[in-house]
């Protein structure tokens, strides 16, 4: 039975519709009454709601984006990334001055240090008779490799200056008291291990500065009465700061602390949105 | 956080009495607070902070290069060799003290103080804050306390000079010390500990951040002051 080329076009138009209200729904557009009326398909938006209303895509996004205040509550229980937030804070937590947003600058330096510590690894060999070079090679031949490292050093300063501050901001405004004791020691935890990450990092240059700042750092480990030699050993991996001390520092920075401090941090942003945000209270 | 007193409890329901306990789960929340969904309100916030970040560090990634020396080479020691600048307060009293206590003793002590400081109530929570700052300043006048230990003792003072023993007797005399100025009936108001405490810890900070600024600017070869235009 062959249809007529009017009957085929309504089929078409009724189908379109009945897809676009079905996307309506699920996109919440205000004006979906007049955009996907029977007469005013079209192909852009029959595309469009065939693919926001296909399996695959409700499986990334499981709900339409927010529009209402509700929507805004509900994404804080829906979204991976948002649920890190509580669903509602109190208005006046919002204030700059309330946290001058340190800690979550010391996150954001983290994230940087991540990224740029990634890339310097592509171009960074740990042996004794590589890793100036290619510190060399990175500032003078690679592209951009200059503004990399920086960018990784500048941040890493950066960081251990801001995880203090933060630390200076709670204790001032008291926002260590119950029921948020046991976040402070984790943050005290944050800040040492901030100092080891960058303490360990320090090393891998292996120029001068490098090599005696962690001569200095060590020989202090080693004044411990009894042990002290013993742990310096196991520091360095020998008796000096050489091959066996580059290599340990640099699974320690790039593997051991860098995992450690993710859990602590995950750990310490779990307990902000536990105990609420003070808000200097 | 009473919520009788704030007058914004529901009058037609029933609350227990642990609805009155501060960071209960059953706490009754105040009402009577503006509250905000975080999205988009402080999402926002942070991706804004974040890209003001990004952009500042860019910036100043262009504009100043990280320092690399020359090749390392042990037989080649520099003069001052210095820690790495957070580390430098730590380096400034090694000039005063012997490296067990500060390196290790005193380094290890401010860490565990410092993560005891919330569990401390009332007057005593200045014990932890006036720890601190001893733990800080008694390293500096070590040296001191030894020559006169010396004095009167030479052979123990030799024998015990790498333990740094003045240090730990400051320590425990100021103890005494901080136990005795806790006992003050003027300590019995709260605010007052508040204020104090809140001014010891700014002093604290302050003289770390002092010991940082001379380490870093201030010292020279075999860690003698030196001015920094010399």
């Amino acid at each position: 039975m062959s249809e007529q080329p009017e009957e085929r076009r309504l089929i078409r138009r009724l189908r379109n519709w009945v897809r676009s209200t079905a996307a309506s729904k699920y996109l919440h557009s205000s004006d979906s009454g007049t955009k996907h009326s029977v007469f005013s398909g079209g192909f852009r938006s029959a595309l469009k709601s065939d693919i926001v209303t296909s399996l695959p895509w409700r499986s990334v996004f499981a709900r339409p984006y927010p529009q209402t205040p509700k929507d805004n509550s509900e994404i804080a229980i829906t979204s991976f990334w948002i649920h890190l937030h509580p669903a509602s804070i109190r208005k006046e937590t919002l204030k700059f001055s309330v946290t001058y947003g340190l800690g979550g600058l010391a996150c954001g330096l983290f994230m940087v240090l991540a990224a740029t510590g990634i890339m310097e690894m592509f171009y960074y060999v740990p042996a004794t008779d590589h890793a100036y070079k290619d510190m060399v090679d990175l500032q003078h031949v690679v592209s951009l490799g200059k503004i990399l490292r920086n960018m990784h050093r500048w941040a890493a300063h950066a960081m251990v200056i801001i995880v203090a501050l933060h630390m200076l901001r709670v204790f001032l405004q008291k926002a260590y008291k119950a029921p948020r004791q046991l976040n402070w020691v984790i943050g005290v935890i944050l800040l040492c291990l901030t100092m080891m990450l960058s303490f360990t990092g320090y090393l891998l240059p292996w120029d001068q500065l490098a090599f005696w700042a962690i001569t200095v750092g060590t020989n202090m480990a080693g004044s411990i009465p009894l042990i002290g030699p013993k742990v310096r050993y196991v520091l360095l991996g020998g008796p000096n700061v050489d091959q066996a001390t580059l290599i340990r520092f640099f699974v320690l920075h790039v593997v051991v602390l860098p995992m450690v401090i993710s859990l602590f941090m995950v750990f310490h942003f779990w307990r902000v949105r536990k105990d609420g945000f003070s808000g200097g209270k | 956080m009473n919520p009788g007193s704030s007058g914004n409890a529901q009058k037609d329901k029933e609350y227990g009495l642990l609805g009155f306990i501060e960071g209960h789960p059953g706490n009754i929340p105040d009402t009577d607070v503006e509250r905000i969904s975080s999205y988009p309100h402080l999402v926002a916030r942070e991706f804004l902070a974040f890209g003001l970040m990004l952009a500042t560090l860019l910036v100043v990634s262009f504009l100043f290069d990280a320092p690399l020396e020359e090749l390392a080479n042990a037989s080649k020691t520099p003069n001052p060799a210095k820690a790495p600048w957070y580390f430098l307060s730590l380096q400034e009293m090694l000039h005063y003290a012997p490296p067990f206590i500060s390196g290790v003793f005193i380094p290890g002590l401010l860490v565990m103080v410092m993560c005891t400081i919330p569990y401390w109530r009332g007057r005593m929570s200045l014990m932890p804050i006036m720890f601190l700052l001893s733990a800080i300043l008694l390293p500096l006048l070590d040296g001191i306390v030894w020559a006169g230990i010396h004095a009167v003792a030479p052979g123990f003072a030799d024998a015990t000079r790498s333990l740094g023993f003045p240090t730990f007797i400051m320590l425990i005399i100021s103890a005494f010390g901080i136990g005795k100025l806790l006992l003050n009936p003027y300590f019995d108001d709260e605010a007052r500990v508040e204020v104090l405490r809140k001014r010891l810890f700014l002093v604290f900070v302050g003289i770390v951040f002092v010991l940082v600024m001379i380490g870093q600017f201030f010292r020279g070869p075999e860690w003698r002051w030196v001015w920094p235009w010399q």
